[in-house]
């Protein structure tokens, strides 16, 4: 059975992410169901799943369609008083820079949005940094 | 002898009976105390696309008893809790759950302190 676009994509985007070496260490993995437990968590994690797609008419014989996959990165932070997050933003970085301007699976990269960087209560309830990346392509077919 | 200290006693009672020895840690410093654990809960959290779990568990024992360095402190952001299971070392580094505080007080005086953990391996 072939794979869907957005499939193709998502496959693409967790074999690129896992051929990166980058500032810190990870392991990738594509999920359908994001469900983690905090206490199996004890590296970077990366996980990339698919998000959405919206298609619209683009000229008289084709359609555009836009896609979504949700990266999500998970990593372990030491309990302090002040967590110090300046190695883990700048990996962060990096990751969404390895992205950046890279067509996959046919599909022509749109942008990546990071925002919030990091989620606040599992920083401050889990002492874990969560951040999520939603990079959108681009198809026309 | 006043309701408070029958509170304070009746609790030695307790963890002489189901008290477990853990390490209070701050930093460089800890402390060795029996302390009476929760069960373990464990907690839903949701954020944009993903799910996860972890599990909580609070630990009391008397306030009087974390003494850090020469002098009594409160649980703070940071500390850290281990308790020994079968030999393996599990910490649990002392959160507030739902914005809340990192302890609350299990008795109207004071006495009884219960630190709120998640476990983080």
């Amino acid at each position: 059975m072939p794979d869907s676009s957005l499939v193709k994509l998502t496959d693409a985007c967790f074999s690129h992410l896992q051929s990166q070496s980058l500032s810190m260490s990870f392991t990738t993995a594509k999920s359908y169901l994001p469900d983690f437990e905090r206490e199996e968590l004890s590296g970077v994690e990366v996980s990339i799943f698919p998000q959405g797609q919206q298609s619209s008419v683009s000229a008289r014989d084709s359609e555009q369609y836009i896609y979504t996959l949700n990266i999500v990165i998970r990593m372990p932070i030491t309990p302090s008083a002040d967590p110090d997050l300046d190695a883990s933003l700048y990996f962060i970085e990096q990751l969404k820079d390895s992205l950046r301007l890279t067509s996959l699976a046919g599909c022509a990269y749109q942008g990546i949005q990071n925002d919030p960087a990091y989620d606040l209560e599992a920083l401050a309830e889990r002492n874990e940094l969560i951040s999520i990346l939603t990079a959108t392509y681009l198809e026309i077919r | 002898m006043t309701f408070a200290t029958d509170v304070e006693k009746s609790f030695t009672l307790l963890q002489s009976a189901c008290g477990v020895p853990i390490k209070y840690s701050r930093g460089d410093r800890n402390i060795s105390l029996v302390a009476v654990p929760s069960e373990a809960d464990f907690m839903q959290s949701t954020g944009d696309g993903y799910i996860e779990t972890i599990e909580s568990r609070d630990f009391m024992f008397p306030a009087s008893e974390l003494n850090l360095g020469g002098e009594m402190v409160l649980p703070e952001r940071g500390d850290t809790i281990t308790e020994t299971v079968n030999g393996v070392e599990h910490t649990y580094p002392v959160t507030n759950p739902g914005g809340s505080r990192y302890y609350k007080y299990s008795d109207s005086f004071r006495k009884i302190l219960r630190v709120h953990t998640k476990w983080t391996k």
